[in-house]
């Protein structure tokens, strides 16, 4: 088992390509990487769950970006809340939470990066793996597993359990495989009560994050108020948001982040955007450069 | 949560009582494995008294059973209902052995 990658950085790079693209299977990765990172915390001790909610625990450092994020957010939280609300919670940053772990797996040397100009203005960032030692390595043990009678390690379970109920098995096994061992892979990605409520909340998010991408802009012209609207109309369907205050800042109204916001809209003429929270940047989703706001 | 440690025919019954769950569980756990690591490899467990139970606490049942070596067993006896459901919609009720009562458990 390789010890050093996070749940999350195992499920990334099953979704990576070759060619340094995200596998076509993984339509669901935003909502399933917020889950292995709530299901990484749940191991580590930070979190706990029962049939209804997510319980904080420890606000303790896992010495890992992405998880002490999610940590502080979940901490930050007033009251107790379901796992699901946390999974769309954490799914509106998971843009944010894919740039940290692809920088997390060029630190370990796993993915290489490549800068390539599609058009005169644009360029195109991909993560293509140096070699594929590791992602063969998550794919035999999950196999294995899966294979045998063996009782599960944690982390493993916790793989089956996302790519189970992501939809993202063909990334893993055959189509023959799948139908053959679907008993003994559902049998697996219950075993946790965390799978259970992240298989209830994907199957009631999936269909937001399925949105077509930016053909609105197409349409017609827009001043960069309606785009923000429109923006945040998007996030809250795509995340089953209904109470403006549970909105990231910057897409919440009256807050000094929101005015950002819409300068930025305003100077980029786009709303294909997300915030890295970290950086204090406004990133554009369809390029690879970041500008600081 | 309390445990109680009772024996039958050298078979050790742990009674809990309370709840398990993230406060408890890493310690319950601690102390199981180390004894399954020392050899002891059949624990039963007496889940009448046991009112709650989270991810955590089925966690840790899943690391003692993996600590066990060769033949040993982990068995249940009178799940509560929230703990039945629990077992189940994890497919727990899949892996171990539950039993209504402690002479099912024990003659298995």
């Amino acid at each position: 088992m390789s010890k050093f990658l996070s749940i999350p950085e195992e499920i990334l790079l099953l979704a990576v390509e070759d060619s340094g693209g995200i596998n076509p299977h993984s339509k669901t990765l935003d909502a399933v990487l917020a889950s292995a990172v709530l299901m990484d915390l749940a191991i580590r001790n930070r979190i706990d769950t029962d049939l209804d909610d997510l319980i904080p625990v420890r606000n303790e450092s896992c010495n890992d970006l992405v998880l002490d994020e999610a940590l502080s957010s979940i901490f930050e939280g007033k009251d107790k809340k379901s796992p699901a609300y946390w999974i769309a919670r954490l799914g509106v940053r998971a843009e944010e939470f894919k740039e940290m772990l692809f920088s997390s797996l060029l630190v370990k040397r796993i993915l290489k990066v490549e800068n390539q100009k599609v058009l005169w203005f644009f360029a195109s960032r991909k993560y293509p793996l140096i070699g594929d030692a590791e992602v063969k390595e998550v794919k035999s043990r999950i196999r294995d597993l899966v294979f045998s009678s063996d009782l599960p390690d944690l982390q493993d379970m916790a793989i089956v359990s996302l790519i189970y109920y992501g939809n993202m098995l063909p990334m893993v096994f055959t189509e023959t495989e799948i139908s053959t061992f679907h008993a003994r892979i559902e049998q697996l990605a219950r075993m946790d009560l965390i799978g259970q409520a992240i298989g209830k909340a994907l199957l009631e998010l999936a269909p937001g994050f399925h949105i077509a991408s930016k053909a609105m802009e197409l349409l017609g012209i827009r001043t960069s108020q309606e785009k923000l609207d429109e923006l945040v109309d998007e996030v809250k369907a795509k995340y089953h948001i209904t109470n403006d205050e549970d909105l990231p800042d910057w897409l919440r109204r009256g807050t000094p982040q929101y005015h950002k916001t819409l300068a930025f809209i305003e100077e980029s003429g786009t709303n294909d955007i997300y915030y890295h929270h970290l950086k204090g940047e406004y990133v554009i989703k369809s390029r690879a450069s970041a500008f600081s706001m | 949560m309390e445990i109680k440690e009772t024996k039958v025919d050298n078979i050790a019954i742990y009674t809990l009582i309370g709840r398990l769950d993230a406060s408890n569980a890493e310690e319950f756990m601690n102390k199981m494995t180390t004894l399954a690591k020392a050899g002891q490899d059949k624990f039963v467990f007496d889940m009448e008294q046991l009112d709650y139970i989270s991810s955590s606490g089925l966690r840790a049942f899943l690391t003692i059973r993996k600590a066990i070596q060769g033949q040993g067993f982990v068995r249940f006896y009178q799940l509560t209902p929230q703990v039945l459901e629990v077992f189940t919609i994890s497919a727990f009720n899949t892996i171990f052995q539950i039993f209504e009562d402690k002479e099912a458990a024990l003659s298995a």
